[in-house]
């Protein structure tokens, strides 16, 4: 792609007909855009006009006139218009009319963009929503009394109790998934704690019983800015029933 | 009416009225744009082709052009003379190279109002155009002449005058704007 100034240098050639049609193109398209380039050609045009006119001797043949007529006799019949002067005002609902077709034409030009960008937003739209119900289906899955979970260990070997921890720190979101949990002792309650990479203390979050299979679940959002921080691990305990400000050893379950 | 009376009743209808009346059809009309600018059609044509009956055709060509389609002539892209002039040594240079004419008759926008309307306007800048054009130093001159008249690019007035391309370019743009000063002062 040529520059200004390139497109400058060849002006001349472009004027005189002499670049071949890929770079005469190419200048087109920089005129279309540049006022400056337009005049200096229209300049240039002046020059050639000038130089062919320095040429200007020979007569035609007197044939010619004759024979110019004779063509235009042959050519098809073109309706003859009435040229006359009008007083300024019968061009108004022309003038109108111009103006009419502009602003239907703006309008429509509007009409379209908008109805472009509504597409794209409904398009949008529609993928949210299908995000959102996948989303939905995931957690009944995961949290529904009605789901069926079944772990899988190795043959021959007693089931411990496990859980899984989704934790996003930046929307402050949490999903935890337990199995395997045996039931609780009278007055008791499991509780999961955020351990912070910091060092700080361990961080509550949220208290959870076990159904009668060893499962339980806790999803927890919007939590609080206070409690949004880097998480080293999670770890539950066995607390009394209410739960705790800070975890009563032993860990029944810990991971990073 | 005498046919003195005539003739400078003829010398004071302008291109722009003559264009309208073509435009409603007026054969005449054609006939004395014809009259007024077929010389200098002809003669660049000429000057190019250095062929009368091609010169001709080019002459033919271009006014049943302005017949079948007269609003491709506006006004405020300069004067008629100056634009038929151009048009006709574009022309003239498509014949040259036997290729398809690829001149816009719409493209030619034309800066300087060159008003070669009256004839003894015309023969006066015409005069004053080629005593600037023969002043032009001969190194000038001759490329200028070479691509403008003869359709030598730009390379090949290079390779041709022996001359580096850059030179030749230099020299080509120099040459135009000398003439531009020239007409204008």
């Amino acid at each position: 792609m040529k520059d200004h100034q390139q497109i400058t240098d060849d002006l001349v050639l472009y004027a005189m007909r002499e670049l071949p049609e890929t770079q005469a193109a190419e200048v087109r398209r920089h005129l279309n855009d540049c006022p400056s380039c337009r005049r200096d050609l229209s300049e240039l045009n002046s020059d050639m006009a000038i130089l062919a006119l320095s040429s200007v001797g020979a007569a035609p043949p007197q044939r010619s006139r004759e024979r110019l007529l004779n063509a235009v006799k042959a050519e098809p019949r073109r309706a003859k218009m009435f040229v006359m002067h009008r007083p300024w005002w019968s061009f108004v609902p022309s003038f109108a009319a111009v103006l009419l077709t502009v602003f239907g034409l703006l309008l429509w030009r509007e009409n379209t963009g908008l109805r472009h960008r509504l597409e794209t937003s409904q398009q949008g739209s529609a993928q949210h929503q299908a995000d959102l119900e996948r989303a939905r289906l995931v957690l009944d899955a995961l949290t529904s009394p009605q789901s069926s979970h079944f772990a899988l260990v190795a043959t021959k070997s007693q089931p411990v109790p496990e859980g899984r921890a989704s934790y996003l720190q930046t929307n402050g979101t949490l999903v935890f998934t337990a199995q395997h949990l045996p039931p609780l002792p009278p007055r008791k309650i499991y509780q999961l704690w955020l351990i912070p990479a910091s060092g700080s203390a361990p961080m509550p979050f949220g208290t959870f019983r076990p159904d009668a299979h060893g499962n339980a679940s806790i999803i927890l959002t919007n939590i609080g800015t206070d409690k949004q921080v880097p998480a080293k691990m999670f770890a539950v305990t066995l607390e009394p029933e209410g739960g705790s400000q800070t975890p009563t050893m032993p860990i029944i379950m810990a991971g990073a | 009416m005498s046919s003195a009376t005539s003739a400078k009743g003829q010398s004071q209808v302008t291109d722009s009225m003559l264009i309208s009346r073509i435009r409603a059809g007026d054969e005449d009309a054609l006939a004395l744009l014809h009259d007024r600018y077929a010389q200098v059609v002809y003669s660049v044509a000429l000057r190019v082709l250095a062929e009368t009956t091609q010169a001709e055709d080019i002459l033919q060509e271009l006014f049943l052009q302005l017949w079948r389609n007269p609003q491709a002539f506006d006004s405020n892209r300069g004067s008629l003379g100056a634009w038929l002039a151009v048009i006709a040594r574009h022309r003239a240079i498509d014949y040259l190279r036997r290729r398809r004419p690829e001149t816009d008759i719409e493209d030619v926008v034309i800066a300087v109002d060159t008003r070669v309307e009256q004839t003894t306007d015309r023969n006066m800048a015409i005069a004053k155009i080629r005593a600037a054009v023969e002043g032009l130093p001969a190194e000038q001159r001759k490329p200028l002449e070479m691509a403008f008249f003869e359709g030598l690019t730009h390379s090949e007035i290079s390779s041709k005058t022996g001359e580096p391309l850059g030179t030749i370019k230099t020299r080509i743009r120099a040459a135009l704007l000398t003439l531009r000063k020239v007409l204008v002062a």
